[in-house]
């Protein structure tokens, strides 16, 4: 007569196979998770780095509302998530020549928002 | 399955099993490390690109401390970073970084300005809510083509860099800015001989506040250096013209200019000499200082006159009931340009007796002058380097007895630069323009002014350039023109009495006097910027 797998081996085998399973789904599943929020965090950091060299080489800021540049995100830089909640612009130092503009950008998955600086230097 | 399970071999399914989990194990770990090595360079890069935005803000900030400072700065500080930029900057990037390696490698670490050694800017940078936690260097080269930005931002061992490539721009001085009742037409020749017949010509930028009326030829001919006007009516021969047009009124216009001109006496050391009897000459003269003169009465005006003919001095002369004095620049060291504020009228003649409209004065030097009260220009004022193209060296006489008269003419003086630089501001007065002799009507009808000529309305008084005797001139068969290098800015330009500068002025030419640099006012333009 052959040796073969009793019925109680044959469940603990089962057993951990499923165990391996069920790990492996809860492991895939969190790594699609932290793919998918790292994602996210490259996105925002994407939008905030647009909006710095949005500052950056544009000759005034005068013009720049919260609206203008959340429509610019996401109607020309596909960033739909994401809009430019509030813009404040003081002048250093009370110098004409220079402008600090802190942005705060909001993302509407999430609802959190996020505060940054860009320096502007006001071309004469 | 039970019996399939039964006959199968032994250990063939654990096996089968154990494989496919060791498979799995791998698959899923390989994912895990790779997941986990995007996060790690997401993070890293994160970290890297606010480190380079702090770059960068840094140059804006740096740029715009130094837009009204950099004239007057001292490149004698020494950067140890240096080597460490350049070593940064060559390894990246293959031929770039060595390309940039071959650019960089004429800095050394002496001959530079640090300015994050600058006491007012680190108290600046200090208010930055973006550099906390960073280490943030700013150093400033200067070099033939302009200059150099470099700064740097260390945080948690990542260090970046920025540079940018910083150069001087030139305020875009209009050679005409008013409302102006001048119909414009274009420069004729007559009779095939080049001569030219009547019309206007403006090489820089032209702003009419109001309709810019051309009557005849193109526009473009005209306004060399482009037209802002708030219309412009063409003539039938001409169906399109590309202009600028401005919504900007006149006195909005005048009032900025108003603010600067006061802004830039305000922020000048003053030194004042009173006309009388007893006058002290200043014993020192820098950029920074301001030479207020003031009248012995204030119903007295002031005469200015420059370079006595004698020699080639950088010299200016000042006379007042009876009493004068000169400011020679080659007396004063460190002073390019004299700033002179006049509390009272002036006027620009060499003699306080019997004005003489055709005296042609040569100015040598730079000199800045602001009038609180009205300025009257008698003699012509022409810088050293075109004073042959007014004089036609006839008798010796110091007149300006020679004008445009053909395209030739037009086109020397064009091309002619100069380094000399005249500025007159009538603050709150009304600058007029003498054609004719105080002591009879004989004039070759020609004026040349070789200035920023400002007439600057304040409290309600001034920002008229008027001509008050254009209508009595006798021009011996010449037209009459006015030619002006640098610009002329106020609320009108008009004839005083009947008439208007139509019937009167046959030629109005005006062109820049700088193509590249102005010594008034200068400020920093970032051309290029890079971060690594």
């Amino acid at each position: 007569m052959k040796k073969a797998f009793s019925l109680i081996e044959t469940i603990i085998a089962l057993l951990v196979v499923s165990i391996f399973v069920i790990t492996s789904m809860f492991v895939i599943n969190r790594i699609k998770e932290i793919s998918s929020e790292n994602q996210h965090a490259v996105r925002l950091f994407a939008a905030k780095s647009a909006i710095f060299d949005y500052y950056m080489y544009w000759s005034s800021t005068d013009e720049i509302t919260p609206e203008t540049v959340t429509e610019w995100l996401q109607s020309d830089l596909g960033f739909d998530e994401f809009e430019v909640e509030n813009i404040v612009t003081t002048n250093p130092g009370n110098d004409e020549n220079i402008s600090l503009i802190k942005v705060t950008l909001k993302d509407t998955l999430t609802g959190r928002g996020e505060d940054f600086y860009v320096v502007s230097y006001n071309k004469p | 399955m039970l019996s399939a399970i039964t006959n199968r071999k032994n250990g063939y399914v654990l096996t089968l099993t154990l494989v496919v989990m060791v498979f799995a194990t791998i698959i899923i770990t390989t994912m895990s490390m790779q997941l986990n090595r995007t996060l790690a360079r997401s993070r890293e890069y994160s970290k890297v690109r606010l480190t380079q935005n702090v770059c960068e803000n840094l140059v804006n900030l740096s740029t715009g401390f130094l837009s009204d400072r950099y004239a007057k700065l001292n490149f004698n500080d020494e950067w140890s970073g240096v080597n460490d930029f350049i070593e940064f900057v060559s390894n990246r990037g293959g031929l770039e970084g060595y390309l940039w390696g071959e650019h960089l490698s004429v800095l050394k670490a002496q001959s530079c300005l640090l300015l994050t050694n600058n006491l007012e800017f680190r108290e600046l940078l200090n208010t930055q809510p973006w550099i906390e936690g960073f280490t943030a260097t700013s150093v400033l080269y200067e070099s033939d083509a302009g200059y150099f930005l470099i700064t740097s931002a260390e945080r948690s061992g990542i260090t970046r860099y920025a540079y940018a490539s910083l150069a001087e721009i030139t305020e875009v001085v209009p050679v005409l800015a008013a409302c102006t009742g001048r119909t414009f037409s274009e420069l004729k020749t007559t009779h095939g001989n080049g001569k030219l017949g009547k019309g206007d010509y403006f090489a820089g930028p032209v702003i009419i506040f109001g309709d810019a009326i051309v009557n005849s030829g193109d526009p473009a001919n005209i306004f060399n250096g482009g037209l802002a006007a708030q219309s412009l009516t063409l003539p039938p021969e001409t169906s399109s013209y590309d202009y600028t047009k401005i919504a900007t009124s006149v006195d909005e216009y005048l009032a900025a200019e108003v603010s600067e001109t006061i802004e830039k006496i305000s922020s000048l050391a003053s030194i004042t000499v009173d006309m009388g009897a007893d006058i002290q000459l200043p014993s020192s003269l820098t950029e920074d200082t301001l030479l207020v003169v003031n009248p012995p009465s204030p119903s007295t005006p002031i005469y200015v006159s420059f370079n006595d003919g004698k020699e080639d001095k950088e010299q200016i002369t000042f006379k007042a009931g009876g009493s004068s004095f000169s400011i020679n620049l080659g007396d004063y060291d460190g002073v390019e340009y004299l700033n002179v504020l006049v509390n009272g009228d002036v006027v620009f003649d060499y003699n306080d007796e019997v004005s003489d409209p055709h005296k042609a004065q040569k100015v040598i030097g730079k000199f800045d002058i602001t009038v609180t009260g009205d300025v009257t220009v008698n003699a012509n004022l022409i810088y050293d380097d075109l004073y042959s193209a007014f004089n036609n060296g006839n008798g010796n006489s110091g007149v300006a007895n020679q004008g445009i008269s053909s395209l030739k003419d037009l086109s020397e003086v064009l091309s002619a630069s100069t380094n000399d630089l005249l500025s007159i501001t009538a603050l709150g007065g009304n600058v007029s323009i003498n054609y004719t002799q105080g002591n009879g009507n004989s004039s070759h009808g020609i004026k040349t002014i070789t200035a920023r000529l400002k007439a600057l309305p304040k409290d309600g008084k001034g920002g008229k350039i008027k001509f008050p005797d254009i209508d009595q001139v006798s021009s011996e068969g010449l037209n009459s023109q006015l030619f002006v290098v640098g610009g002329i800015i106020g609320q009108s330009i008009e004839v005083e009495g009947s008439g208007t500068l139509d019937d009167y002025l046959d030629n109005f030419f005006a062109v820049p006097d700088r193509k590249g640099a102005s010594y008034l006012k200068k400020k920093l333009q970032i051309n290029g910027l890079r971060s690594w």
